[in-house]
C-alpha cells in the first residue's frame, strides 16, 4: 500500500499535534532563549566549594576585620566580621579588596627603566642585582619611605637601613604621625589611644570620624550602636564642611578651615576658668597662654560664636565620660598642636577616656620603633633638599599624596637611583628606576599592629590566603631576604619575626597563624603630663593670618588610598557634586560665591604656591563662609583607567610650612586665589 | 496601572535608617560585588548599572541652617508593582512566598517597559555585554548570573541568600518561613557599618524589621502613589520625609 495525499496529510497533522501536545517545543524555545544569552564572552560564575577565612583588611586604613569567601583558591567575596574588635561592617574599600587583587593598576614582575625611558620586565635575578649594587654603592645614602605603618615591614625597613648605616626612614604623614609626636612630647610612652566604646559624648574637631579618621569602621559601629533604642553616646562634629560625619551627627559646628585648634583653646579656656585643673608640670603656664582665648576673643579670631563655645563646653561638662578627638579632614599635615590642644581638653576633662596604647617595641636587630620613625617630617626632608643616592619606596606614593607634588616629583627624579616595592603602579613607581613587585592583601604573610585610634593594643597576622600574581612576593619577606643579601641578618623568615612579635606583646602565635586577633590589656596613663602651651600659642598665631579664601579638603574613603587609586567598582560612587564628566567641582556657599562674582557653573582657576587646578563652581551650603571645599583622592596621573583623567589632585594646592614649636611641616591653613577663567 | 495587591505569609522588607546613613558607598559595592554587577568606568553615568544607589539629599536651606542627608535605594519591591503589569513576557513577577518581585533574566526582551513604569528609577538596562577588567572575572560571585546585553536588572534582596537560608532550614527540618532574624540578610544590609539598613520579614514580630517600619518615623518613598513598597525608611527630620514623599512646598505635613 502506497502513501496516499490523505495519510500523508493525516500523518502530518498528527505529528503535529503531537509535538505540539509534548514539552519538546517549550523546552526548546526555553533552552533557546537561555543559550541567546548564553555567549562565551560573558563570564560565567566559579563552581566549588566555599571556604570561608577571618583576617584583618591591610588594605582598608581602618583595619577593619574580614571574613572571605574562597572557591577554588580565589577569593570571591569580603563580609565584615562583627566579633572583629576593629570590625563590624566594610568599609567602601574593604568591599572592592577582593577585586583590587585583579586590579588593572597591579604590578605583576619587576619592571626596570631603560633608555628611552619605558618600564620594561626584568627578572626577578636581574632586579635583585640591580638593586643589590646600587644599594651597596649608595652606603649609608640611601634614604627610604613607608606607606605601611603598622606593619613589620616598617621595622624590618628601619633595620635594613640601620644596617647600611643610615636612618633616613620616613612614613608618609598622617594623623597617626601627628599624635604620635603630640603624645610623646606631651609623656605618653606608647600610642595615644581612645576609649570610644566607653564614652558618652564624642566631639571630633576636625577629624571625620565617621568617614576616615582612625579606626573608622569601629567608630562607626560605637555611632550605631549609640543610635539603638537605649540612646547611646552624642556624637558632634566641628570642622569646615557638612561632611560625612556632620550629616549624622547630633550637631554639626561650623569651623573656618584651620580654626580648630584655637576652637579647642577656647574649650580648654572655659574649663580653666571653671577650675579645672591637669596633673601637668606647666600647667599654670598653660593656664595663662588660655587667657588670651576667652569665648570673646575666639571667635574675633574665628567667627565662633562665643554662645557655641559656652554651650558646647556646657555639654562636655555634663558628660560624665566625654572624648574629644582632635585630627584633619584631609588625614594628614594638620599638625601636633591641635592634637595636643584635643588631648589637654580631655585631660582638663578627667582622660577617662583616653588610653595609652604600648606596642610590641623593636625585635630585630637595629630595628627602630614606630614613635621614633614617626618622628621624621618627610615633606621637610624632600622640601630641604637632601641628597641621597638611593631611594627606597615601599607602599608609598609621595609623588601624589605629599604637599607640592611636583617638588617631590622633582626631588625623586633627581635621585639618581630610585626603587619602589609596590602592589600598583602608582605615580611614584612609575617614576623609579625600579619597580618590584610586592603581594597585596591577602596574598603573602603580612601583619598589622595598633592602628590608630583604637584603645587597646591590637595584633593581627594577615595570612596568605591566595595566590597573587605569580611574580609578587610578599613584603616583609622580600626586606629580610635583601638584609641578609646586603651582609646584615635580620631574622630567618616572616613567620620569625611574626612569632617574636606575638612573644613581645605576650599573644598566642599558634591562635594568631589560625586568624585569630589579639588585644592586649590597656596600660595606665602617665601620672603626670607635660602641656608645652608654647607650641599651641605659637601654632595658633597662624590663625591671625588667614588668607580670605581657605582651603577645606574633603576626605572621600571610597575614592581609594593614594598608592592603589581608585577601586574599579568605586567609580560608581563618584557624586556628580564631585565630579562634572572628567572636571573638579569647588564647593562654596552662595554667599562666599557671590561675594566673588562667581556663579553656580562658573569655571574657576584655584591656585595656592606653585600649584593650580582648574573647576567649576558648584553652590553647596554645607560649607562655612570664606572656605571652598575640594574632594580628595582625585587627579591621579598614573595606576588605571578608573583613576586616570578625573578631576584634580587637591595636593597639588597645598602649601607646606613648618608648624611652629613642634617642627612639623602642615598643610591645615592654604590660602587660596580664586579667579574666574 | 498597578496590580492588584498580593498577599503573603512572610514578606521581606528593609528599614534605612536615613539619621545613621554617611553615603559612604559601602552598601553600593558590596551589592556589586555579591551581585556580580560590573565596575564602570564612565562619567557619563546615564547607561550604568546600579542595584543600589545613593542619592544626597539636601533641605536647601542657607548657610547655616543647610541639612544634608543620604539615602540609599534599593528596588523598593512594590506591593502593587507597576513594573510587572507592564512586562509583556513575564519576566518579573511577585509570585513567590516572601513578596520579592523576581527578574528572570533569560526572559526578558529588553523592551524597557518596566524602567518606564519604575517610579523609583530602580531598574538598569544592559545597554552592553558587561566587562570585567582583564583577570576581575575570577573574583566573581559564584551565586549570580552575569547577564548579558539587551536585557533589564534590578536589585533581587540578594535572592541567593533566600534560597540558601531556606535550604540550610529545610536541612535542620525547620519552618523555611519562620526564619530568624538576621538568618537571611542582604549584601548591603550586612556591609553597613552603622547598622543603618535592617533587614528582615515585615510580617514577623520576632524581626526588628517589622518593629521599625512601624515607628511613628518610617515613611515610605512616594507613598500617595499606592505602590506599598517594602523598603521603609527612618529619619526624625520632617524635611527628609518631605523629600521622601516628594511633597510640594506648600504641601503641610502628612501623617
Amino acid at each position: 500500500m502506497g502513501i496516499d495525499r490523505r495519510s500523508f496529510i493525516k500523518f502530518a497533522a498528527g505529528a503535529g499535534l503531537g509535538v505540539t501536545a509534548s514539552p519538546l517545543p517549550w523546552k526548546m524555545i526555553d533552552d533557546v532563549a537561555i543559550w541567546t544569552q548564553n555567549w562565551p564572552w560573558i563570564p560565567s560564575n566559579p563552581k566549588g566549594e566555599s571556604v570561608w577565612a577571618a583576617t584583618t583588611s591591610k588594605y582598608c586604613p581602618s583595619a577593619c576585620g574580614l571574613k572571605v569567601r574562597m572557591v577554588n583558591g580565589q577569593a570571591v567575596r569580603a563580609i565584615g566580621d562583627a566579633d572583629h574588635p576593629l570590625g563590624g561592617g566594610l568599609s567602601p574599600l574593604a568591599a572592592a579588596e577582593i577585586q583590587m587583587l585583579n586590579s588593572p593598576a597591579r604590578v605583576k614582575r619587576p619592571l626596570r627603566r631603560i633608555a628611552d625611558g619605558r618600564l620594561e620586565p626584568i627578572s626577578w635575578e636581574e632586579a635583585e642585582k640591580i638593586l643589590l649594587d646600587k644599594l651597596g654603592a649608595a652606603g649609608p645614602q640611601v634614604a627610604c619611605v613607608s606607606g605601611d605603618e603598622t606593619g613589620s615591614s616598617l621595622g624590618a625597613l628601619s633595620a635594613l637601613l640601620a644596617g647600611r648605616g643610615s636612618n633616613q626612614l620616613y612614613v608618609m604623614p598622617s594623623d597617626a604621625q601627628a599624635a604620635g609626636r603630640a603624645w610623646r612630647l606631651m609623656g605618653g610612652k606608647g600610642q595615644v589611644g581612645y576609649d570610644l566604646e566607653g564614652s558618652d559624648f564624642v566631639l571630633a574637631v576636625g577629624a571625620n570620624v565617621l568617614e576616615s579618621w582612625g579606626t573608622f569602621i569601629r567608630n562607626r559601629r560605637v555611632f550605631s550602636s549609640s543610635r539603638g533604642e537605649v540612646p547611646g553616646a552624642s556624637f558632634v562634629y566641628a570642622g569646615p564642611v557638612q561632611n560625612q560625619s556632620a550629616a549624622v551627627a547630633d550637631q554639626w559646628i561650623p569651623l573656618r578651615p584651620g580654626s580648630e585648634l584655637v576652637f579647642l583653646l577656647g574649650l580648654c579656656a572655659v574649663l580653666a576658668q571653671q577650675g579645672r585643673s591637669v596633673e601637668a608640670g606647666d600647667f599654670l603656664s598653660f593656664r595663662d597662654m588660655l587667657s588670651g582665648y576667652d569665648p570673646q576673643q575666639v571667635n574675633a579670631l574665628t567667627e565662633i560664636p562665643a554662645q557655641v563655645l559656652q554651650s558646647t563646653a556646657a555639654a562636655l561638662i555634663r558628660a560624665e565620660r566625654p572624648l574629644i578627638l582632635a585630627g584633619s579632614e584631609c588625614g594628614y599635615g594638620g599638625g601636633a598642636a591641635t592634637v595636643m590642644a584635643g588631648l589637654a581638653l580631655n585631660l582638663l576633662l578627667g582622660g577617662k577616656t583616653l588610653r595609652d596604647v604600648l606596642l610590641s617595641g623593636p625585635v630585630l636587630p637595629g630595628e627602630k620603633a614606630r614613635p621614633d620613625i614617626q618622628a621624621g617630617d618627610l615633606a621637610a626632608y624632600m622640601g630641604k633638599g637632601a641628597s641621597p643616592q638611593a631611594l627606597l619606596f615601599y607602599s608609598a606614593n609621595p609623588a601624589y599624596a605629599l604637599p607640592s607634588p611636583k617638588t617631590v616629583r622633582e626631588f625623586i627624579q633627581t635621585t639618581p637611583f630610585k626603587a619602589a616595592f609596590t602592589s600598583f603602579l602608582d605615580e611614584t613607581a612609575s617614576l623609579c628606576d625600579l619597580v618590584l613587585p610586592i603581594t597585596f592583601s591577602l596574598e603573602g604573610l603580612d601583619d598589622l599592629e595598633s592602628p590608630y585610634g583604637c584603645a587597646k593594643p591590637f595584633y593581627s597576622v594577615c595570612r596568605k590566603l591566595v595566590d597573587g600574581p605569580a611574580e609578587a612576593r610578599p613584603g616583609l619577606e622580600l626586606i629580610l631576604d635583601l638584609s641578609a643579601k646586603l651582609g646584615k641578618k635580620l631574622a630567618p623568615s616572616a613567620q620569625d619575626v611574626i612569632k617574636a612579635k606575638a612573644k613581645a606583646l605576650r599573644a598566642n602565635a599558634t591562635a594568631l597563624n589560625q586568624g585569630k586577633v589579639f588585644e592586649g590589656s590597656v596600660a595606665s596613663l602617665p601620672g603626670r603630663f607635660t602641656l608645652l602651651p608654647e607650641i599651641m600659642r605659637k601654632a595658633a598665631e597662624s590663625v591671625k593670618n588667614a588668607a580670605p579664601t581657605l582651603l577645606a579638603p574633603l576626605s572621600r574613603t571610597a575614592l581609594g588610598t593614594a598608592q592603589s587609586g581608585i577601586p574599579p567598582f568605586n567609580a560608581k560612587l563618584i557624586r556628580a557634586g564631585e565630579l562634572e564628566g572628567n572636571g573638579m567641582q569647588a564647593l562654596l556657599n552662595r554667599t562666599t560665591a557671590y561675594s566673588r562674582g562667581l556663579q553656580d557653573g562658573d569655571l574657576v582657576r584655584i591656585s595656592a604656591g606653585q600649584g593650580e587646578i582648574v573647576a567649576r563652581v558648584r553652590i553647596f551650603e554645607g560649607i562655612v563662609p570664606d572656605a571652598l571645599g575640594l574632594t580628595m583622592g582625585l587627579g591621579h596621573t598614573a595606576l588605571d583607567a578608573f583613576s586616570l583623567g578625573k578631576g584634580a589632585n587637591v595636593a597639588d594646592l597645598f602649601t607646606p610650612a613648618p608648624e611652629e614649636g613642634s617642627g612639623l611641616t602642615v598643610w591645615n591653613r592654604v590660602g587660596l586665589t580664586v579667579v574666574k577663567v | 496601572m498597578t496590580t492588584e495587591l498580593k498577599k503573603f505569609r512572610i514578606r521581606w522588607g528593609m528599614v534605612i535608617d536615613v539619621d545613621k546613613c554617611t553615603g559612604c558607598g559601602a552598601c553600593m559595592v558590596a551589592c556589586q560585588a555579591e551581585n556580580n554587577v560590573p565596575p564602570e568606568n564612565t562619567s557619563n553615568r546615564r547607561k550604568s548599572l546600579n542595584w543600589l544607589l545613593v542619592y544626597e539629599l539636601s533641605n536647601g536651606k542657607s548657610f547655616p541652617g543647610h541639612d544634608l542627608a543620604y539615602l540609599p535605594r534599593p528596588c523598593q519591591q512594590c506591593g502593587t508593582y507597576p513594573c510587572a503589569s507592564v512586562c509583556p513576557v513575564i519576566a518579573t513577577d511577585k509570585n513567590e512566598e516572601g513578596g520579592i518581585v523576581s527578574q528572570i533574566y533569560p526572559r526578558c526582551i529588553g523592551c524597557r517597559y518596566c524602567m518606564a513604569a519604575c517610579p523609583y528609577h530602580a531598574r538598569y538596562f544592559n545597554w552592553r555585554d558587561p566587562v570585567w577588567p582583564a583577570g576581575m572575572e575570577k573574583n566573581l560571585s559564584p551565586d549570580v548570573s552575569v547577564r548579558p546585553r539587551g536585557v533589564v536588572e534590578k536589585c533581587s534582596f540578594c535572592h541567593h541568600r533566600f534560597m540558601q537560608a531556606k535550604d540550610k532550614a529545610r536541612v535542620e527540618e525547620r519552618d523555611i518561613f519562620d526564619l530568624e532574624d538576621g538568618e537571611y540578610v542582604t549584601a548591603c544590609a550586612e556591609s553597613c557599618p552603622n547598622g543603618a539598613i535592617v533587614f528582615g520579614d515585615l510580617n514577623n514580630p520576632k524581626h526588628r524589621a517589622h518593629d521599625l517600619a512601624a515607628s511613628p518615623q518610617a515613611f515610605r518613598l512616594l507613598e500617595r502613589l499606592g505602590t506599598d513598597p517594602q523598603v521603609y525608611y527612618l529619619s526624625r527630620r520632617e524635611w527628609v520625609r518631605a523629600q521622601g514623599d516628594n511633597r510640594l512646598p506648600d504641601e503641610g505635613n502628612r501623617g
